[in-house]
């Protein structure tokens, strides 16, 4: 596999939950997954070689993910201008450890690493048996109005979990 | 009739003491199916992720999260519904190709393959194979994509 700069740091991924299968033949290519903090998290793979399968991770908002599902922006938006201006890298080992966590600047990923420019969505998603509900992908609001209704809401004690299911489905006036 | 059993009962029923759920599966009268599969000669094709060394998978069966999915394989109900589908995940996942084959194979499923879920609107659908069910023999590479 390439050798990705980036700096080694602890994370514990496998405390996430698994919300959905984005794309999926055989196996994952791309997980939506939930931080225990209620942070979303898409898991995308990119690679492999006889030890490890390699996936980026990035933290993602609800709106600009169902901006994807809806194939308003491509997958490639959503993996090379993370909002946080950061991802993960992580090699998952057959044991399923999550080794060699490295936190990576975009700009220095390879470009077979990284979606097309017209990678639209054009799959559905497969809930986990245990999530169904948490899979908030419709866009019942215009996604201009999610950022200030999470806002409000979270600025008044809402917990995340809720406030996702609530901020996807609320009617704006 | 011959009760049949599943190729990877034992991992199956493993997975099922730990809390997963198999689907619901349908008996197979006979139907057309593709699946990917590499060109390469000596190609490992149509193995289960979960028999694979290493697994493409993230769920741990330890938190209860793994599927029994990943010993079923993915296939297609026709060949037009499968090329779309390799197409848009070239798009997404450019490095697909090298986990999942670079050529379409086709063959005809019988009651004796196995077990299948309900086909989504793409095409797709799992296949649980039987004990005997050998797709090397059964399939074969019709083009590459």
């Amino acid at each position: 596999m390439k050798t990705i700069e980036g700096f080694q740091i602890e994370m514990d991924f496998g405390k996430f939950r698994r919300i959905a299968d984005l794309i999926y033949y055989d196996g994952p290519f791309l997980s939506h997954y939930v931080s225990p903090k209620g942070d979303d998290y898409l898991f995308y793979w990119v690679d492999n070689d006889n030890t490890y399968n390699r996936w980026i991770v990035t933290r993602v908002s609800l709106p600009i993910l169902q901006q994807y599902i809806a194939r308003q922006i491509p997958l490639r938006d959503v993996i090379a201008h993370p909002n946080d201006g950061f991802i993960y890298i992580t090699d998952v080992d057959n044991d399923l450890n999550y080794n060699n966590i490295r936190l990576v600047q975009p700009e220095k990923l390879p470009d077979d690493y990284l979606p097309a420019d017209d990678s639209f969505y054009e799959f559905e998603p497969i809930a986990a048996n245990d999530a169904p509900e948490m899979m908030t992908y419709q866009l019942t609001i215009p996604f201009q109005e999610h950022n200030k209704l999470e806002s409000m809401l979270s600025h008044i004690g809402f917990p995340i979990s809720a406030l996702k299911k609530i901020a996807s489905t609320a009617a704006v006036f | 009739m011959p009760q049949h059993i599943f190729k990877y009962q034992k991992e199956i029923e493993h997975l099922l003491n730990e809390g997963c759920v198999l689907p619901n599966l349908h008996l197979i009268d006979k139907m057309e199916a593709c699946r990917f599969a590499s060109s390469l000669p000596n190609a490992q094709n149509h193995i289960p992720q979960y028999m694979t060394n290493p697994k493409r998978m993230l769920s741990d069966i330890t938190n209860n999260k793994a599927t029994t999915s990943l010993l079923a394989l993915s296939c297609f109900v026709s060949d037009t519904k499968a090329e779309k589908f390799f197409l848009a995940l070239k798009k997404s996942n450019p490095r697909a190709v090298q986990s999942i084959g670079d050529s379409l194979s086709e063959g005809v499923l019988t009651q004796s393959d196995g077990e299948v879920t309900t086909p989504t609107p793409n095409g797709h659908f799992d296949l649980y194979e039987y004990v005997g069910c050998d797709f090397n023999k059964s399939f074969k590479i019709t083009r590459k994509l």
